[in-house]
């Protein structure tokens, strides 16, 4: 039975603990801390039995099947054809629902998702060993340039003749690769971007998807 | 014309199954059948279809909606925006209960329309003339027991006007609608725990407002 002189403790007692209680939702060791409480405390006890009561209330309110039933909505809700004109998806709004459908939405998603990964992943493989290939070209000609310049009669300043002598292998390598690496590397970013795209794109398709799941909708 | 008065309505305690599946599978139940064929048409442009929908579910929505917002002229509001995205959300049903579906869209909306008046705060809710509805009851000639009743719904409904938003959601969608924890933290994409804290919560400040009106609900 609960105890009335304990009720000048109730101030620091834990109401929620009894709202919980009163709802049956404790577990393991509260159960036994929210029965002491409400057996030592009169005012946690009649806490508990007006939390039974005020939800055995609510739930007598009825829900909203049974109060329909009896008093309609205050207007009509009905679309009209300029609501439904307005409403209707348009342009680019209209391919993203198409694509954005749960079903579509995962497949799409999915393939967009990867082949922009697989993009990505290409476009810096492109552009990594050319920048390597570029610094060696370079180191190579810093080199050759020093073994011209060491070469005796052959003066720095005549760089007309060092671009007349006979074709250095190593410079001629040098310049190719230069070329391709250039055109490689220019391409490089254009498909980082486009692989980027697609990548977003098929990831917001595929939160669409998990998202649609989630809500059951 | 279609008219969801005339086909019962079983009220749900049980917590809901979404199938996955198309919209275009046979139903068993005649609603539900109903419902899937009317949204197919209203898929394929029938904008007929789509309003018979709207008009077998806008009582029962505005009757959710009005629970969570209890501003009659927001809580229709925030129902015309539940048809304005179900329309335009047609292409995402995924099959299933057509009314679920609704119903969660008009909880969504219902939320969106608490959370504009949090940002523009005014008047709090006022209180819901919700006298005219009665539960059917077997003390139904008593008029002692009915205006005891009407009351006790009277005093309640003025009370979850002034709790939260967020405690009045969650005590509506589960002592009154019926839907479990797991549910609502679905709906309103928030844990479990604090589905639970804001129903407990809930309960005690409706007991607090309630405190000198407690003799209508005991014993
Ligand atoms: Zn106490």
């Amino acid at each position: 039975m609960a105890d009335r002189g304990a009720a000048e403790f109730h101030p620091s007692h834990d109401l929620e603990l009894v709202a919980r209680a009163a709802a049956g939702d404790l577990a393991g060791g509260e159960v036994m801390g929210a029965r002491a409480l409400v057996a030592s405390c009169a005012t946690c006890a009649e806490l508990e039995r007006d939390l039974h009561a005020i939800a055995g209330a609510t739930r007598g309110l009825g829900n909203a099947a049974a109060v329909s039933a009896s008093r309609p909505a205050p207007r009509d809700f009905r679309l009209s054809a300029a609501d439904a004109d307005r409403l209707r998806p348009r342009g680019w709004l209209r391919v993203w629902r198409v694509l954005a459908e749960p079903r579509r939405a995962r497949g799409f998603g999915g393939a967009l998702a990867t082949l922009g990964l697989v993009g990505l992943l290409v476009s810096t493989g492109i552009a990594a060993p050319f920048d390597g290939a570029d610094g060696a070209a370079s180191e190579m000609t810093g080199a050759t340039k020093d073994v011209v310049s060491a070469a005796p009669g052959v003066g720095p300043a005549s760089t007309d003749d060092a671009a007349a002598l006979p074709a250095n292998p190593t410079s001629s390598t040098t310049i190719g690769a230069r070329e391709y690496s250039n055109s490689n590397v220019a391409a490089a970013p254009m498909l980082a971007i486009a692989s980027g795209a697609m990548l977003i794109l098929g990831s917001a398709l595929l939160l669409v998807s998990w998202r649609s799941r989630r809500v059951g909708s | 014309m279609l008219d969801s008065r005339r086909l019962s309505i079983a009220v749900r305690r049980t917590p809901q199954i979404v199938e996955d599946r198309r919209s275009t599978v046979v139903s068993d139940d005649p609603v539900q059948r109903r419902d899937l064929i009317l949204l197919e048409q209203a898929r394929g442009g029938d904008l007929h279809a789509f309003n018979d929908l709207v008009v077998c579910y806008q009582d029962l929505l505005f009757a959710l909606v009005v629970r969570m917002v209890p501003d009659r002229d927001q809580a229709s509001d925030a129902v015309q925006e539940a048809f304005f995205s179900a329309f335009r959300n047609m292409a995402a049903f995924r099959g299933g209960s057509v009314r679920s579906w609704l119903s969660r869209i008009a909880i969504n909306a219902a939320m969106d329309a608490q959370r504009l008046k949090k940002r523009r705060p005014a008047d709090p809710y006022p209180e819901l003339e919700d006298d005219s509805w009665q539960p059917p009851s077997n003390e139904a000639d008593n008029p002692v027991a009915i205006s005891l009743q009407a009351e006790r719904h009277r005093a309640l409904n003025g009370a979850l006007a002034q709790i939260t938003d967020d405690q009045r959601s969650a005590i509506v969608l589960f002592d009154v609608e019926g839907y479990d924890y797991a549910e609502i933290a679905g709906m309103t994409g928030v844990s479990l725990g604090t589905v639970k804290s804001r129903i407990h919560r809930g309960r005690l400040a409706l007991r607090d407002r309630l405190s000198d009106r407690m003799d209508l609900f005991r014993g």
